[in-house]
């Protein structure tokens, strides 16, 4: 396993796919960080700490991606065939590729979360105490939104259309919920996840943070099992 | 060996693949023919674990390819060349590929040297041509060094110079007694390159024999020199066998076998007794005549 892990970092790095994806989610964070602390100047409460660390959630969007291009990228690329004759067994790709999914949102987390802290306590005054809740929700939150971006990219046949549909949902999909069913809504994925990084030990429109890491788990483990099973049937 | 029994791939609207049957040998070269359709992809894509069947089975050594312990160790495949991704370097590709089949990489330089991309090897993909492609296909399929190739249309996109380079390590590399499964539509090539032919058409097997067997077959004649051409005649169609030509000379479609042996039970003197053998192209031709693309 730890050969196909080598194998799966390198395809990785040898790529400027992440490195361009990683500066996106950089950027955003960074913009998002300085308007904040130069609109609010000094925080002045533990709700808005948490609402500004949240900032850093911009990262799971980019581990959700992330996730999608490292497993469908290789179907637009047609390189799936030469990792299918390396590694005929397909469960090992998919968990492979899940586990390096995850590492790199570790690092897309990570890194948000200390440009919004470098930004942010000098800058507003961010409390990271009353924050702190928020940082582990997002480091949690965002190898699960990667390991189900895989999950995705094992079910459609090119990045492109997995991004799409993952944003589509994220955009339009979400509210769609929420207008049938607001309690439904709730454990909607968007809903979940954004429950997870809420830092909220309970809430009102969304799950409190336990709950929303558990409905997190359970989308990421349908997603992955249902991409493994698309993958396993599926003629290369 | 190579193994496909009753195989059957069937998609939505049409079979690839309709109970095929037949084996490869140990250390020969084998070449898969058949018109553009008639399933040879799909079987290939089987044999390697990449198309699932819908019934029979394909297999290698007796298992089936996703079952094989170190597959690149085994078998090495050539298939389409544009399986990479065309921002990364053809070196990186290899480190990817090794790295998964736990391969030392010291091997990734040796095997560029060796299809000639040396130089090329560190730029990215997307620059290079189709026969360069195509010998980054082969240096992967080398890198297990395998004892069974497996290629798919390899002389795509080669120039003669590389069509010769491929047909002069294909015949190294079953000269060291390993076993190469090729399909090609260069049948000019593949005559002076195979020892065997399997021939599909409809997804069914046409014909499986040497070449010299297949191209005799496919002619079905013999060519006969004789001091005494008029008693030859004259035996010969007492036998049934009916024969022309001129002076010393005859022509008949009967095998070259039973015009020996009429001469011999005879006593007729023979200066030539030939088998007249048609091309690959022309054996295949009459073996998939009235077929077209599927």
């Amino acid at each position: 396993m730890s050969a196909l892990l080598r194998s799966e970092l390198l395809k990785v790095r040898t790529v400027r796919t992440f490195l361009w994806l990683a500066l996106a989610s950089v950027a955003l964070v960074v913009i998002a960080s300085i308007s904040v602390s130069a609109s609010t100047g000094a925080i002045g409460s533990a709700s808005d700490d948490r609402s500004v660390a949240q900032i850093a959630a911009i990262a799971l969007i980019f581990s959700l991606i992330g996730g999608i291009i490292v497993m469908a990228g290789e179907v637009t690329h047609g390189t799936v065939t030469q990792t299918l004759l390396a590694t005929p067994v397909r469960e090992r790709i998919v968990l492979a590729k899940a586990v390096v999914a995850a590492l790199i949102a570790i690092g897309f987390a990570l890194v948000a979360e200390l440009l919004v802290l470098a930004i942010t306590v000098p800058g507003a005054s961010l409390d990271f105490h009353n924050a702190r809740l928020v940082f582990l929700g997002i480091l949690i939150a965002a190898p699960l939104a990667a390991v189900l971006g895989v999950g995705l990219g094992g079910v459609v046949k090119s990045q492109g259309s997995g991004i799409a549909v993952s944003l589509v949902w994220l955009l339009i999909g979400e509210h769609i919920v929420l207008l049938i069913s607001e309690s439904a809504s709730k454990y909607s994925p968007g809903r979940a996840f954004a429950a997870l990084a809420s830092g909220e030990r309970s809430g009102h429109v969304l799950l409190g943070m336990s709950a929303g890491g558990l409905a997190s788990v359970v989308w990421a483990v349908a997603f992955v099992s249902f991409g493994l099973l698309v993958f396993l049937g599926r003629d290369v | 060996m190579i193994e496909v029994v009753d195989l059957r791939k069937r998609y939505r609207k049409a079979t690839a693949v309709d109970g095929l049957t037949f084996k490869v040998r140990d250390g020969c070269i084998t070449g898969f023919l058949g018109p553009n359709g008639a399933g040879k992809t799909t079987t290939l894509r089987i044999l390697l674990g990449l198309v699932h069947p819908t019934s029979g089975r394909a297999t290698i050594d007796g298992h089936r390819y996703r079952a094989l312990e170190r597959p690149l160790g085994r078998v090495g495949a050539v298939l389409e060349a544009s399986n990479y991704h065309p921002k990364r370097s053809g070196r990186n590709h290899l480190r990817a590929l090794a790295a998964a089949g736990e391969i030392q990489p010291a091997r990734i330089d040796e095997l560029l040297d060796f299809v000639g991309l040396g130089r090329a090897g560190r730029r990215a993909v997307g620059g290079y041509s189709l026969g360069m492609r195509q010998r980054l296909s082969v240096a992967g399929a080398l890198l297990g060094d395998p004892q069974i190739l497996l290629l798919d249309e390899p002389a795509n996109g080669l120039d003669p110079e590389g069509i010769r380079w491929l047909r002069d390590f294909l015949r190294g590399f079953a000269g060291e007694g390993k076993t190469v499964f090729i399909s090609s539509h260069v049948l000019g090539e593949m005559q002076q390159l195979v020892d065997e032919v399997v021939i599909i058409h409809h997804g069914r097997l046409v014909a499986h024999e040497t070449v010299g067997e297949l191209t005799a077959r496919a002619a079905g004649g013999t060519r006969v020199r004789s001091p005494q051409a008029a008693r030859l005649r004259e035996a010969l169609e007492r036998e049934g066998i009916d024969a022309r030509g001129e002076g010393d000379r005859l022509v008949t479609a009967a095998p070259s076998e039973r015009v020996g042996e009429v001469a011999a039970a005879n006593g007729i003197v023979l200066h030539e007794l030939a088998a007249d053998t048609a091309s690959l192209e022309e054996a295949f031709l009459e073996l998939t005549a009235g077929g077209g693309i599927e």
